[in-house]
C-alpha cells in the first residue's frame, strides 16, 4: 500500500472524517466535500497514475534484468538465480563482436552527429543567411521521411558510389538521420539563449574563443549532452538503416538479434541488455559525480 | 599628448551609427571626466543604449571617433578595452557560482590567484554578498543578482563602468534603495559611471551630469539643475519633470500668447521677432491668487484639483485648450480649505526669469 501514497491518503481521510465532524460543524465538512473540482487542483490519484506510468515504462526492462539471471532457458518461468547466460555471452565471440561493433558505431555516430548537429543549430539560429529557411526545411524533411525510404536510398547511393558495405557505411547512414535530432534539441536551447551573456564574457576580457569555451558551451552542455545520449541510444538500437547498410563482415547487434530469431531467442539477449543498461547508467552517474566534485574542490577555500 | 588630468576619460567625436535606414546615433559629441557619474537619459529608441554599446565595443561607429583615456579605440575589441558593463538582464553566468562570476574578469586578465581571492573577497564585501559566494545566480533575488553583476564589473577596476538600465527589472522600493547604494559605491571606488536610463527621476537624483537624447541626437548636456531649470528645448522641458509649454510669438521684450496677452520673458538674442516659440514654466514656480510687483500674471479658471498630500496640483484653463499645471506646497501658510474649488477664477503669476523661451 505504501508505494501508492494516493490510495493511502484516501484511506486516512476516510478514517479521520468522524473526528473532523466532532471538531467542526458538519456543515463545514459538507461544504468542503461538495466544493466543485477546479481545473488546476492536484488530481486525487496523481501519485497512483504516476506510479502506473512508471510501471508501464520500466516493467519490461525489469523483466529483462530478472530473466537475465534465470537458470532456465524459459523467458516465462523463473528457475533459480544463475549467471549462466552471462557466461555464455562472454564465450559467444560472435555476439561480443556484434556488441562491440554496435558500441563503436553508436559512439562514432554520437561524436560526429553531435558536432555537426550543434554547428548546424548555431548556423540556423545565428547566421543571417538566405539559405537558413531551405536548410531548415531540408533538415526537417530528413526527420519526417520514413526510415525505410532513407535506408534504401542510402543503400542505392553507396552501391552507386561503389562503396563496399561495412561498418563505415552503417556509421555514415546513422549520422544522416541523427543530425536533425541534435539540431532540434540544441537549437531549442540556443533560441532562448541570452546573447548578452556572451557579450558579458567579452566585456570581462574573454576572447571570442574563450567566450565560447567558458560561457556558451557550458550553458549549452545540457542540451548537447542530452542530444548526444539520444543519438547514442538511437544509433545503438537502430535496425532498419543498419540492416540495409551493413555488409557481410560483422552484423550490428540489432541485426544479429533479428537473424537469431531463425534459431530461437535465448536468454543471452537478456544478459546483453542488462549489461548495456548497467554500462550506460554508470557512465551518466560517473559524469555527474566528477562534475559536482570539481565544483566543490574549486570553491573549497571559501569554506575556510 | 595631453596629461591624464586634462584629457577626459571618455570622448566621443561626431559619432554616427546607422542601422539600415535608421540613424540610431547622429553626430554625437560627448566628453566625460574622470570619476563622473554621467547619465544618458531619453525615451526608448533614442540611441542611448547604442552609444553605450559603442563605448563598450559591441558596435562599431559608422563615423566619428571614440577615445578612452585619450587613446582611440577604433580597432580595440571589447575584451581589450578598459571598460566594463552592467547589463540590463545582468547576464550572469548561470553555470558559475557568485564567486566564479566575480572572478571571471581577473582570471581572463591573468591576475595571480592570491590577488584574485583578495579582490573578489573585497568586492563581495562591498556589495554585501560575501555570505552568498558559493550560491548559484538562480538562488539569488533580483537585487542580489544585480549586485553580483555590479561586483563582477567593478572587480576589474575599469576606467569606466557602463550601466544599461541596471535597475529596470527591480520593483520601485528596491530601486530607490539600489539608487542610493549605487551612488555610494561610485563615490567609494571613484570610477567613472556612465548610466543609461529612461527614468528622469533616477537620472536627476544620481547624476553629476546628464545627457538628454532623442532620436539619436543629443538634446542637452548639463548638471541636473541646469537640465531642470534651464531646459534647452521643448523636448527636454517636456521629458524632465512637468512643464507648462505656452505657445506664442516673439515680440519686443516678450511673447504674445494665444490669448493675445503679451508676457514678459527673456528672449535669446538669436531668436527674431515673430518666431513661434513656447514659454516654459515649471508648475512649482507658479503662484496662485497673489499678485506681486514685477511678476507676470495671467487669468484662468480652475478645472481640476488633485490633492497630493504634501502638495496640491491645480489644472488651470487660460483659454479653451490652453491649460497650465500649478503645484502649491501645503505649507502652514497655505490655505487649508477648498478655496480654489473647480470653476473658480484665479490669477496665476510667475517671475519673468522663471519663464524660459524655447523654440518649438
Amino acid at each position: 500500500m505504501s508505494q501508492f501514497p494516493a490510495l493511502h491518503r484516501a484511506e486516512v481521510a476516510v478514517a479521520e472524517r468522524p473526528g473532523v465532524g466532532i471538531a467542526a460543524p458538519p456543515a463545514v465538512v459538507q461544504g468542503r466535500r461538495q466544493r466543485p473540482p477546479r481545473p488546476f487542483d492536484r488530481p486525487r490519484f496523481l501519485s497512483l497514475f504516476t506510479a502506473l506510468v512508471y510501471v508501464y515504462l520500466f516493467a519490461p526492462i525489469l523483466v529483462v534484468v530478472i530473466f537475465s539471471f534465470n537458470s532456465k532457458r524459459s523467458t516465462q518461468v523463473f528457475g533459480s538465480f544463475s549467471l549462466t547466460w552471462y557466461r555464455q555471452l562472454l564465450n559467444d565471440s560472435g555476439m561480443i563482436a556484434s556488441l562491440t561493433a554496435s558500441i563503436e558505431i553508436a559512439f562514432i555516430t554520437m561524436v560526429v552527429a553531435t558536432a555537426l548537429g550543434t554547428l548546424l543549430a548555431f548556423g540556423l539560429v545565428r547566421a543571417r543567411s538566405r539559405a537558413n529557411r531551405p536548410t531548415d526545411v531540408l533538415m526537417l524533411t530528413n526527420l519526417v521521411s520514413p526510415e525505410i525510404v532513407t535506408a534504401i536510398a542510402l543503400l542505392l547511393v553507396f552501391t552507386q558510389l561503389g562503396l563496399t558495405l561495412s561498418l563505415t557505411t552503417v556509421i555514415l547512414g546513422h549520422i544522416t538521420f541523427s543530425i536533425a535530432y541534435v539540431t532540434i534539441i540544441v537549437r531549442g536551447r540556443l533560441v532562448t539563449f541570452n546573447t548578452e551573456v556572451e557579450e558579458a564574457a567579452l566585456d570581462l576580457g574573454a576572447t571570442n574563443v574563450q567566450a565560447i569555451r567558458l560561457v556558451t558551451l557550458p550553458l549549452l552542455w545540457p542540451a548537447v549532452i542530452a542530444s548526444a545520449l539520444l543519438v547514442f541510444v538511437m544509433s545503438f538500437d537502430d535496425f532498419v538503416t543498419s540492416y540495409f547498410t551493413s555488409g557481410v563482415e560483422v552484423a550490428p547487434l540489432p541485426v544479429r538479434i533479428y537473424s537469431m530469431i531463425h534459431f530461437g531467442v535465448t536468454p543471452e539477449i537478456n544478459a546483453v541488455g542488462t549489461l548495456m543498461m548497467v554500462i550506460t547508467i554508470s557512465i551518466v552517474l560517473l559524469a555527474l559525480a566528477v562534475y559536482s566534485r570539481q565544483q566543490r574542490a574549486r570553491l573549497a577555500f571559501l569554506a575556510e | 599628448m595631453s596629461t591624464p588630468a586634462e584629457s577626459p576619460t571618455v570622448r566621443l567625436d561626431g559619432v554616427v551609427k546607422r542601422f539600415n535606414q535608421l540613424t540610431a546615433v547622429d553626430h554625437l559629441n560627448l566628453q566625460i571626466a574622470k570619476g563622473e557619474f554621467f547619465s544618458m537619459l531619453g525615451p526608448s529608441g533614442c540611441g542611448k543604449t547604442t552609444t553605450l554599446r559603442i563605448i563598450a565595443g559591441f558596435e562599431q561607429p559608422d563615423e566619428g571617433g571614440v577615445f578612452l583615456e585619450g587613446q582611440s579605440v577604433a580597432h580595440t575589441p571589447p575584451y581589450r578595452r578598459n571598460v566594463n558593463t552592467v547589463f540590463q538582464s545582468y547576464a550572469l553566468f548561470e553555470h558559475l557560482s557568485v564567486w566564479d562570476n566575480v572572478a571571471f574578469g581577473p582570471r581572463r586578465r591573468k591576475v595571480p590567484e592570491a590577488e584574485i581571492r583578495k579582490r573578489v573577497g573585497e568586492m563581495l564585501e562591498l556589495v554585501r554578498l560575501k555570505p552568498k559566494a558559493t550560491a548559484m545566480p538562480r538562488q539569488l533575488s533580483g537585487g542580489q543578482q544585480q549586485r553580483v553583476a555590479l561586483a563582477r564589473a567593478l572587480v576589474n577596476l575599469p576606467a569606466v563602468l557602463l550601466l544599461d538600465e541596471p535597475l529596470g527589472a527591480l520593483d520601485l522600493q528596491l530601486r530607490k534603495q539600489m539608487q542610493i547604494e549605487l551612488k555610494e559605491i561610485q563615490r567609494t571606488v571613484g570610477i567613472t559611471f556612465i548610466y543609461v536610463t529612461h527614468d528622469q527621476e533616477e537620472a536627476l537624483t544620481m547624476s553629476d551630469r546628464i545627457a538628454v537624447m532623442n532620436e539619436g541626437i543629443l538634446q542637452q548636456c548639463g548638471t541636473p539643475e541646469e537640465i531642470y531649470e534651464r531646459p534647452a528645448n521643448a523636448f527636454v522641458a517636456g521629458f524632465i519633470g512637468i512643464s507648462n509649454l505656452l505657445p506664442g510669438q516673439v515680440e519686443d521684450h516678450g511673447v504674445r500668447l494665444q490669448t493675445g496677452q503679451v508676457v514678459l520673458a527673456e528672449v535669446d538674442a538669436g531668436i527674431p521677432a515673430g518666431t513661434t516659440v513656447f514659454v516654459c514654466v515649471r508648475p512649482e514656480k507658479l503662484r496662485l491668487g497673489t499678485h506681486e510687483a514685477g511678476q507676470v500674471s495671467v487669468e484662468g479658471t480652475v478645472v481640476e484639483t488633485v490633492y497630493l498630500g504634501t502638495a496640491t496640483q491645480y489644472m488651470v484653463e487660460l483659454a479653451p485648450g490652453l491649460r497650465l499645471v500649478a503645484i502649491e506646497n501645503n505649507v502652514h501658510t497655505a490655505r487649508t480649505d477648498g478655496r480654489l474649488a473647480r470653476g473658480s477664477k484665479v490669477t496665476i503669476g510667475w517671475l519673468p526669469e522663471h519663464g524660459r523661451v524655447l523654440r518649438s
